[in-house]
């Protein structure tokens, strides 16, 4: 019998290494959303703050609110669907890593102000421990820093600041003024969406 | 290079097996009690063929999107599946496909408080 399914949760399907599909445009003001979904405008505050998403969640960060503030993003997926394929992710084809399967969690998202960093690490940290059984070996390993998998957004002014906080250990995505992020995962391929306006 | 119209044709060819492959499915989860290993690997095989089948087509296929969406609930991708359904109203006004928003517990992490989003 299939022995990975906690009851009475929510799984979401995903692709088994939280392919990203990344797409840049010019600053708009106006974006046609084939989605069904009303998009949550993620804003750091003075506390920090984070957001379990559901595989439906669609949401967006503007340059604008970040001010001196910073948004860490967590792409999870897990290999509940993986069979007869390498243990080892590394090894997966660009095909076996497109294919669809589930995982309990889609994505996490923490925000706050950059002086409250280490609150972040605390959460980040916390997210990671509840979540990585799910993951394979190699993925465990790395699972704190996956490229492409964990980022922070933050705005351009704060990219110096943002290095000497992060030691250059984790990735960022650098918005403009003006620019803005969204983030929908496509519930039929699994693959998370990113456009990055900016 | 597939036309749209040989895309078509493949999935008019192959949903009725997967359509049957997955009430079968179902049958046996109820007998059984759960899933075996092998109805797991099936099942996700039927997945990824039907993902394609409607990657292909751009979604625009009814009978293909109301299986996907019980694929997604056999598994319990409760939200996934509702998303999928407004997908398909947007697409097909015209067919009986419930929207309403579903009550889902998404999570058990202990360790921190967490605020779920939609």
């Amino acid at each position: 019998m299939c022995p990975y399914r906690p009851q009475d949760v929510d799984f979401s399907i995903t692709t088994l290494a939280a392919v990203t599909a990344v797409f840049y445009h010019t600053i708009s003001t106006v974006a046609y959303s084939p989605s069904p979904m009303v998009p949550l405008y993620i804003k750091p505050t003075r506390v920090v703050d984070s957001y379990r998403c559901s595989g439906a969640s669609s949401i967006r960060i503007s340059a604008d609110d970040l001010r001196s503030g910073m948004v860490f993003i967590y792409l999870f997926s897990d290999t509940v669907a993986r069979r007869n394929e390498e243990s080892d992710s590394t090894n997966w084809s660009h095909q076996t890593q497109e294919k669809c399967g589930i995982c309990h969690g889609s994505l996490f998202v923490v925000e706050g102000p950059f002086d409250k960093a280490a609150e972040f690490e605390e959460i980040i940290k916390s997210w990671v421990h509840d979540m990585k059984h799910f993951l394979d070996g190699t993925l465990k390993v790395q699972t704190n820093l996956l490229p492409g998998r964990s980022f922070c957004v933050i705005h351009e002014r704060n990219s110096r600041r943002f290095k000497d906080f992060s030691d250059g250990q984790r990735s960022a995505i650098i918005l403009k003024k003006g620019g803005r992020l969204e983030l929908e995962k496509d519930v039929l391929t699994g693959i998370y969406e990113m456009d990055i306006f900016g | 290079m597939t036309t749209k119209r040989e895309s078509f044709e493949r999935i008019m060819k192959q949903l009725p097996d997967l359509q049957e492959r997955h009430a079968a499915r179902m049958i046996t989860r109820r007998m059984l009690g759960g899933d075996t290993a092998d109805m797991v690997k099936s099942f996700f095989d039927d997945l990824n063929e039907l993902k394609w089948l409607l990657v292909d087509v751009e979604s625009n296929s009814l009978p293909a999107l109301k299986l996907f969406i019980l694929y997604l609930d056999y598994f319990e991708c409760t939200t996934d599946a509702w998303k999928l359904r407004l997908l398909t109203k947007r697409k097909f006004p015209n067919a009986t496909i419930k929207t309403e928003k579903p009550d889902t517990v998404v999570g058990y992490c202990l360790n921190h408080r967490y605020h779920l989003l939609y």
